[in-house]
């Protein structure tokens, strides 16, 4: 009865059309879509962050730094009697600091050597080339590089032109010397992160343990791959805690900061935004009181046939129950709507300059947890703004609304 | 001796407003037997409508008691007294009242609905009970549809729908035209004769009163003695 009579008297013309439950519907959904695509740009944001990590970095990198890995098979079966998460993929890489020499310019870089045979299952590097297709096995042969794409503007380079790789070495025999080798640049590579772009040259491993004096089958490290990223930040836990002679680096590692930057910022965000839910459902309040006042003679008529004030403010909490549901649905739908057209804009690049942001691409994603979040917060606020003109009519006497003088 | 239905015992009411304190009703004493009618007439400001209400337990007396067969109802709880009226009473208003966002039908059906009466049970009542009001066409018309003659017959269909052993009706005509005011006031009693309802009406019509059992003057919160001869 208290939810029919709730629901009935919000959906006539003079219920839930009328301007003051129009206007606090519509500050709601402003509030509400506000909310969803804020909290959308930073998962946005966050995902972006990771899917470069994810690529560049991979899960997790095991070096045995200072030494080179020398043999990768053997320390993969050491881990995998150690680990409790076994089922991973493995690649080697080489990886150490450099210059690159082109058209008189010089620029420190990373060059990372990638094991053509392996490289795929633990890295998504194949779908960061920026035109044609990543072939490392060619790198070899030419031998060739690929070029982040910072440095593709820095040098005006193109494909088929040529660069020198210079390493510089200090040893107690010879003191400072160096070595360098001649590559043809084969391709460039968006990495999604302006500082990898301007610093990251990818070559095919043997190139790199050639440039870098390693041995036959020695790298810097291993790079592991899990189903669950996740997984890589337990494994981690369990090398310090075993003690094993491994040093370890996770994706989140190579951006803490700004993880947990994004985490705690998420949180600020929700709480800050959740005020303009509080202004729309001031306005829910006080159409309520509206309402109360309104409907004071028919508020006694029920309590006069038997209708307890208890149910009667019932009533008002479920009016501002479904009117928060209504407006949280349309709030949504528009959330949505601005998130669609945001990634259009987004995706031109005008207002994502990378040297800021440190991301090339951003694509708003709106995750289901933080819906679920946004649902109880505002359900919660409508719930508290009900609460007040509820008391009210409690506290009205059943004849309160008969007096005719 | 008869068994009374309801008794109101020194009701006293006042009202403070502005540190200025109106009393209003001034100890009086009342009584209806089962099946009896009473007329309430008096001037405007006699408390006629404030006693009304507190017979109708809508308002607490300041002072004095109200029972109902044995059982004093002054002092129970908002949910006991909400379940009391819903099971005895049924009121009718000067303005009708009916809830304008629901058709005839459905504002008959709301008494019932308020005590978890199935849906279907109580749209057949309903139904019954407009059809002998002669409003077997409005069922589904909204109030504002209605002319106000209907409306009130509306109204007196709600009050009987749980055919309760009380009905209370304050100014039931007091807003009609002379000619449905005649209308109302025969379908009135003869509604109340049907379904064997004790009536207490508030009244300022004369010769609408003289059709009931008994009448009772007010006068300045006092009953006036002559209307007891």
């Amino acid at each position: 009865m208290i939810f029919w009579y709730a629901y009935r008297t919000l959906t006539t013309s003079k219920g839930l059309f009328n301007l003051s439950t129009l206007l606090s519907l519509i500050s709601l959904s402003l509030g509400i879509a506000t909310l969803i695509t804020v909290m959308a740009l930073v998962s946005g944001y966050e995902k972006a962050l990771k899917s470069s990590v994810f690529d560049v970095v991979g899960h997790i990198l095991i070096t045995k730094s200072p030494i080179p890995i020398y043999n990768a098979n053997e320390e993969v079966l050491e881990l995998k009697k150690s680990l409790s998460h076994k089922d991973f993929q493995y690649s080697p890489y080489v990886q150490k600091e450099a210059l690159i020499v082109s058209r008189g310019k010089i620029q420190g870089v990373l060059v990372e050597g990638l094991d053509y045979k392996t490289y795929k299952k633990v890295s998504g590097m194949d779908q960061r080339i920026t035109s044609g297709v990543l072939d490392l096995k060619k790198a070899l042969d030419e031998p060739g590089v690929y070029l982040g794409k910072g440095l593709q503007e820095q040098f005006k380079l193109k494909v088929g032109d040529k660069i020198n790789i210079v390493v510089p070495f200090s040893d107690f025999t010879f003191g400072i010397r160096r070595t360098v080798k001649s590559f043809k640049v084969l391709g460039f590579l968006d990495l999604g992160k302006y500082e990898y772009n301007n610093r990251y040259v990818l070559t095919e491993i043997q190139n790199a343990r050639q440039v870098f004096e390693f041995t036959e089958s020695a790298s810097s490290g291993l790079r592991l791959k899990f189903k669950d990223p996740k997984l890589a930040l337990i494994s981690q836990s369990e090398i310090i805690d075993k003690n094993l002679p491994y040093s370890s680096q996770t994706w989140k590692d190579t951006n803490l900061s700004l993880f947990e930057a994004i985490k705690i910022e998420k949180v600020i965000i929700f709480f800050i935004l959740c005020i303009m839910v509080v202004i729309g459902a001031f306005n829910l309040s006080t159409g309520l009181f509206l309402s109360v006042y309104k409907k004071t003679a028919e508020i006694s008529v029920l309590r006069s046939l038997g209708l307890p004030a208890r149910s009667v403010a019932l009533i008002f909490v479920f009016q501002g129950m479904i009117i928060g549901f209504v407006g949280f649905v349309m709030g949504s739908l528009l959330g949505y709507v601005m998130i669609k057209m945001l990634n259009v804009i987004l995706s031109s690049g005008l207002f994502l300059p990378p040297e800021v942001y440190k991301l090339n691409s951003l694509v708003l994603e709106i995750k289901f947890t933080d819906l679920i979040y946004i649902f109880i917060a505002s359900m919660f606020i409508c719930f508290m703004s009900t609460i007040s003109p509820a008391r009210r009519n409690f506290r009205l006497k059943p004849s309160e609304g008969l007096k005719y003088d | 001796m008869t068994e009374y239905l309801l008794k109101a015992t020194g009701i006293k009411k006042s009202f403070t407003r502005d540190r200025e304190t109106l009393q209003i009703l001034h100890g009086l004493d009342f009584e209806i037997q089962k099946g009896e009618s009473v007329a309430i007439v008096g001037g405007s400001g006699a408390g006629k409508s404030t006693l009304l209400q507190i017979l109708g337990t809508l308002d607490g007396p300041t002072e004095g008691e109200v029972f109902f067969k044995n059982q004093n109802v002054t002092h129970w709880s908002d949910q006991k007294l909400a379940s009391f009226r819903n099971e005895n009473l049924g009121f009718v208003f000067q303005f009708h009242h009916l809830l304008q966002e629901f058709t005839a039908l459905e504002n008959v059906m709301i008494p019932c609905l308020i005590q978890n009466m199935p849906k279907d049970i109580a749209k057949e009542k309903a139904a019954f009970v407009l059809s002998e009001l002669g409003l077997k066409d409005r069922l589904n018309h909204f109030p504002s549809q209605m002319s106000g003659g209907e409306q009130q017959r509306v109204a007196i269909a709600r009050s009987l729908v749980l055919r309760p052993a009380l009905i209370l009706a304050d100014e039931p005509t007091g807003n009609l035209d002379a000619k449905n005011t005649k209308q109302i006031q025969r379908i009135f009693l003869e509604m109340v004769d049907k379904f064997e309802a004790s009536v207490v009406i508030v009244t300022h019509d004369r010769e609408f009163a003289s059709g009931f059992d008994r009448i009772l003057e007010l006068k300045d919160g006092l009953w006036d003695q002559l209307s007891f001869a």
